[in-house]
């Protein structure tokens, strides 16, 4: 029986203590994980890395989240990797824009705790071997 | 032929009888219609002629009580009203509000003594067009708002009023004195039996009201924005300290518990930046003014950078001219200054180069200037560096933690204690920020 060791999962988050947070839950259930805290960064990582899914803040330096996603969806790479944005509240005009762009699903931060957001990540992964 | 004797003594007859109406118009020509028939009414034969002359004397003399009651009303009533019409005047001109009255075409019919003051003694004629008197500028745009589409001509011509506050969707704003300034008015149509005769405009100064409105908005949304970060942080942090599926080592507990406490911090002095700006803005910051020495807070505020010029790699220089002397102004402020420029320094620096702070004499100021190689500001945005919640997009790109309330915040320090501040900069090479501030006397 496979397990989600084999899952690569990929932060895009510029705020340094929230990537930490999400990459150690992540590393701890199993995951490989990477980290870019903007998107430019994020989207060359996506492209040659190849995550299983990625989670991606929205307001970030150089390349906000927006940008990047629909950057990823121009790369024929990048089209089917899914995306859930991390966004706030006062996103929402955003994540609709997203949502037109591909994004998978949003999860607003102050909602959810980090065991939450696990929980949930885990649920929208394919099962392995479908 | 003889006159017939019958007949002549008939009319003589007829004569007499009618010698008792002259007295009565006797008196009539002269005004005075007191006269009476009443003895004569039941000749029977004059009887119906006297009963004219009776009711006719009669109607007179009510006409004329009618008349004389209407005019002793009318004379109280003009005293009424000239009572009413001071009363009215005093009430106009004690109004805080500017209050002019137009005719249909327009034109000025009365003005109030602060509508003159807010529109300028010399442009306020009475009989000219009120809408070049009371010229708008809506919203954000320079044009005036013609003619046609002004309020007061659509108040006039829909009889309609026409409100304009500080709620409102529409923003006007006066033009007049060489100054432009946020008004709220109320246009009121005048009618006098269905047809509109004219309108009253009331209005006001908003600029204040608009000052702080803006505050209380920009503190709601600095404060939504900026704490969304640090408050999510504890939110993930405790959750992941709490949760039984998530194992931690103790150390990583106590890393977790490290960044509860940053993250409190942060918000601590995001408070303590928004209450600065807010005290600010509604003008309660007390300030204790002292004499001071410029190079001690600059010590203070270097060794609290410490760590920040340690991460860059930097090298501060000081030319300090000596005996630099000493200003009086208000200890916190001076460190706030001060801090808030290296601090930015520092943030916008290139790596691995120098920050030169110099302080030296001119005239009755000491003249502070700091000084950086780093990405500058573009100049598009020099003009708006000092306005509150703005960030330069190259700032924006380069930290993402900004709170736009530094150098605003820093500028009115500045002011208040009897400064200036201003700056050079070339983007991609760096910026000096100088600050003078008045010696001790």
């Amino acid at each position: 029986m496979p397990t989600s060791t084999q899952y690569k999962l990929l932060v895009v988050e510029d705020e340094a203590p929230l990537a930490q947070i999400l990459i150690d839950a992540f590393n701890a259930e199993g995951f490989v994980t990477s980290h870019a805290d903007n998107g430019k960064d994020g989207l060359d990582q996506a492209l040659s890395w190849q995550p299983d899914i990625i989670l991606l803040d929205i307001v970030m330096p150089k390349m906000d989240g927006i940008t990047m996603l629909h950057k990823l969806r121009e790369h024929a790479e990048g089209k089917k990797i899914p995306v859930i944005l991390l966004t706030n509240l006062s996103d929402t005009d955003k994540v609709f824009d997203a949502l037109a762009y591909g994004a998978f699903d949003f999860l607003i931060k102050a909602d959810w705790s980090i065991a939450d957001i696990v929980r949930e990540v885990k649920s929208k992964l394919p099962t392995i071997g479908q | 032929m003889p006159e017939n004797t019958e007949l002549k003594k008939y009319k003589q007859h007829i004569v007499h009888k009618l010698e008792a109406l002259s007295p009565v118009f006797a008196k009539a020509a002269i005004g005075d219609f007191s006269g009476t028939v009443v003895d004569n009414l039941q000749d029977e034969e004059l009887g119906v002629l006297f009963a004219g002359v009776q009711l006719m004397l009669e109607t007179i003399r009510e006409k004329i009580a009618e008349l004389e009651l209407a005019s002793t009303e009318a004379k109280a009533n003009s005293a009424i009203m000239a009572n009413q019409k001071a009363r009215d005047e005093a009430i106009l001109e004690s109004l805080t509000h500017g209050l002019i009255t137009v005719d249909n075409l327009c034109n000025v019919t009365y003005a109030n003594q602060p509508a003159a003051g807010l529109l300028g003694e010399h442009v306020l004629i009475l009989g000219q067009d009120a809408r070049s008197m009371f010229p708008l500028v809506e919203g954000d745009s320079d044009e005036l708002v013609p003619a046609a589409s002004h309020p007061i001509t659509v108040a006039i011509s829909r009889g309609e009023r026409i409100v304009a506050n500080l709620t409102n969707r529409h923003q006007y704003y006066l033009h007049v004195n060489q100054r432009k300034f946020r008004v709220s008015f109320t246009i009121t149509p005048i009618k006098r039996s269905r047809k509109i005769t004219g309108a009253a405009v009331m209005f006001r100064d908003l600029t204040e009201e608009a000052n702080l409105d803006q505050t209380k908005t920009d503190i709601i949304s600095i404060a939504s924005h900026q704490l969304r970060t640090p408050l999510v942080t504890v939110k993930w942090y405790a959750s992941g300290l709490i949760e039984p599926k998530i194992p931690l080592q103790p150390q990583q507990q106590k890393q977790y518990i490290q960044q509860i406490y940053d993250a409190n911090q942060r918000m601590i002095d995001l408070v303590d930046r928004l209450l600065n700006v807010s005290n600010m803005d509604l003008g309660i910051l007390t300030i204790k003014p002292e004499v001071l020495s410029l190079e001690a807070i600059l010590q203070i505020a270097l060794k609290d950078l410490a760590p920040q010029i340690q991460d860059k790699l930097l090298v501060v220089l000081k030319h300090i001219e000596k005996p630099l002397g000493h200003i009086v102004a208000d200890k916190n402020f001076m460190q706030a200054i001060l801090q808030n420029l290296l601090a930015n320094a520092i943030k916008y620096s290139f790596p691995k180069r120098q920050i030169i702070v110099t302080m030296r004499r001119e005239a009755d100021n000491i003249l502070i200037a700091v000084q950086d190689t780093g990405v500058g500001i573009p100049e598009g945005s020099k003009s708006r560096i000092f306005t509150k919640l703005f960030r330069a997009d190259n700032a924006r790109m380069m930290a993402s933690d900004g709170s736009g309330l530094g150098l605003y915040t820093v500028k009115a320090m500045v002011e208040r204690s009897g400064g200036k501040i201003w700056f050079e900069s070339v983007e991609n090479q760096g910026s000096t920020f100088y600050v003078t501030m008045p010696t001790e006397h």
